[in-house]
């Protein structure tokens, strides 16, 4: 976390620019882009809307009609957005110890076969017990990478190898709570939906809660751990999503 | 009630200029697909280019006024018939209490947007009254409009003015409405992932004219013509309306309001924001031929759409208070 890696700031449309760290799913990029995007969230510039941040990238969008009629000169708005926002990565090479703040979130999961048939077949498949699937699924502390496909969908990573499996060629329907694999990555469907993902396991907690001021339960940044529960307790479990 | 649905249309919905602040936790901003429509109906009407607008889809709703108000249709034309007479679209007009309203045939354009003055009484969903229809939140219990319902307008300032028998006063002034063109030129700026594409590729992608297909929707619009080639491996990264993505069969989509927050497809381009009303009103089967354009030319572009906007602006508010001088609002309104 000393030196931010090499990025380049593209166009993403007229009303956005993306801060690209390059082609990459890497815990340590990542982090950078949960700095850059705190960092820009505290200081916004007028016109500023919202950032996204992704794996490796973190755009930034921004009211372009009203940004258009403050311009003069010859810079674009484009320009001048781009060059507050290599200030603001500026200063942090300064602070290069500045990190993002980490939330640590314990997610229960039930890894019965019945809400997750699919730790069955990644068993067979890499020549493990249910049982120690689960135990290398919830030693580890993933990194929410970004948000996205569906509301409060939170792409994590990374699985230890010896869990990995590329997504299904076909996506299922998949309950919401299912807690999935793909490739390095697992993630938790927020929502009844089709999904490609390996399903494991089922969380009892509601990932998307409309009426909630704040929605999702995860959010880009969160560091989450799963610890197990069995069926019981999964059924019973307060304010359980069905 | 103020507006009741009497027959369900293809796709109507509450919408308003979007749901901004929640992209980074996968909740895209929907709103009009049409903003420039969108914004010109309430503009007409005297509203705040904010207000929530019904955006329709043909065959349209077709509606009953339960209560006198200033309205106005712009964007798509749909042959407006009210108490059984054709309304030339784009004007303001007051409509009486016990109106019919139908849109009777297809005539340009493709989604027609009606603003009232003073909006619609709703329930905005983190602060905006766009309809998530994937979520069922937003807008009119987050679903489409559908016969029976009962929309509430705000408050109800024409109850005492008397329109002509036929029940409506048209206003003597007008926005342009949606025209066709056989082949529309779609300027767009290069994406992040336009110089993978091959030289023979990138001339295909400016040289010819591609098709929407059927299979687009307010997601996003298919568009099919020569497959460009795609092997390229790209990590998901943020997307937005406009954003024209390179699938897998190299055939290409156009995001529209409904579009996902992020995507993994490569970015190729991206539709220029002064250009996407214009694309919102095309329907499929239209051709389009994309024209690569600078970020320069792109901003000018869209200075000169904001100056429009602030032109409508003024023009409407005086116009509006014009006539209701002249209509001597004390005899009229409600105190």
């Amino acid at each position: 976390m000393r030196q931010i890696p090499a990025y380049h700031i593209w166009p993403s449309g007229d009303n956005a620019l993306t801060i690209d760290f390059g082609n990459v799913i890497d815990p340590g990029i990542n982090r950078w882009v949960m700095v850059v995007n705190n960092a820009l969230n505290k200081n916004p510039f007028n016109g500023f809307i919202e950032t996204v941040p992704a794996y490796a990238s973190l755009t930034v969008y921004y009211n372009l009609l009203q940004l258009v009629q403050l311009q003069k000169g010859s810079i674009t708005v484009f320009d001048k957005i781009k060059n507050h926002v290599q200030k603001i990565i500026d200063r942090l090479v300064v602070n290069a110890d500045s990190e993002s703040p980490v939330t640590l979130v314990e997610i229960p999961v039930c890894y019965h076969p019945s809400l997750g048939a699919d730790i069955i077949t990644l068993g067979k498949i890499k020549n493990l017990s249910v049982q120690k699937i689960i135990d290398l699924h919830t030693a580890g502390r993933y990194q929410v990478y970004m948000t996205g496909f569906l509301p409060g969908f939170a792409y994590m990573g990374q699985v230890n190898d010896a869990i990995a499996l590329p997504r299904k060629k076909t996506p299922v329907p998949v309950r919401a709570g299912s807690v999935g694999i793909a490739g390095r990555q697992t993630g938790i469907y927020p929502l009844h939906s089709p999904g490609g993902w390996h399903i494991i396991g089922c969380t009892p907690i509601a990932m998307f809660d409309a009426a909630a001021a704040s929605p999702c339960y995860l959010k880009p940044g969160n560091i989450v751990q799963f610890k197990q529960i069995d069926l019981d307790e999964f059924n019973s479990y307060p304010n359980r999503l069905t | 009630m103020s507006l009741t649905v009497t027959q369900t249309g293809l796709l109507d919905t509450i919408q308003d200029t979007g749901r901004n602040g929640y992209r980074s936790l996968g909740i895209n901003p929907n709103g009009v697909m049409d903003m420039e429509a969108a914004i010109a109906a309430n503009l007409l009407v005297g509203n705040p280019i904010e207000e929530a607008v019904i955006e329709m889809h043909f065959p349209a709703s077709a509606l009953l006024v339960g209560k006198t108000c200033l309205m106005a249709f712009t964007g798509a034309d749909f042959n407006a018939v009210i108490n059984g007479i054709s309304i030339a679209a784009g004007h303001p007009m007051v409509i009486a209490a016990g109106s019919q309203i139908q849109f009777t045939k297809l005539v340009s354009g493709s989604r027609l947007y009606i603003a009232v003055q003073g909006g619609f009484l709703l329930q905005p969903w983190l602060h905006s009254n766009s309809t998530h229809l994937l979520l069922h939140k937003g807008g009119w219990e987050g679903r489409k409009l559908t016969a029976g319902d009962e929309l509430s307008f705000k408050n109800n300032p024409w109850e005492h003015y008397v329109t002509p028998n036929n029940g409506i006063t048209i206003l003597p002034w007008r926005v342009p409405i949606t025209e066709a063109d056989a082949t529309t030129v779609v300027p767009v700026i290069a994406g992040k992932e336009w110089n993978l594409l091959s030289e023979a590729d990138r001339q295909n992608f400016l040289e010819k004219k591609f098709t929407i297909s059927p299979h687009s929707n307010r997601m996003g619009y298919r568009i099919t013509g020569e497959p460009l080639r795609n092997n390229f491996s790209i990590v998901s990264t943020a997307v937005q309306c406009g954003t024209i993505q390179l699938l897998p069969n190299g055939q290409m989509i156009i995001l529209m309001a409904d579009h996902q927050t992020t995507g993994g497809y490569p970015q190729i381009a991206h539709v220029i924001s002064a250009a996407i009303s214009r694309l919102a009103q095309l329907r499929p089967g239209s051709n389009v031929q994309f024209k690569m354009i600078s970020i320069q030319e792109a901003e000018k572009m869209a200075l000169q759409m904001a100056l429009t906007q602030n032109k409508l602006t003024t023009a409407c508010q005086y116009r509006l208070m014009e006539w209701m001088k002249r209509i001597n609002p004390a005899n009229v309104f409600n105190k």
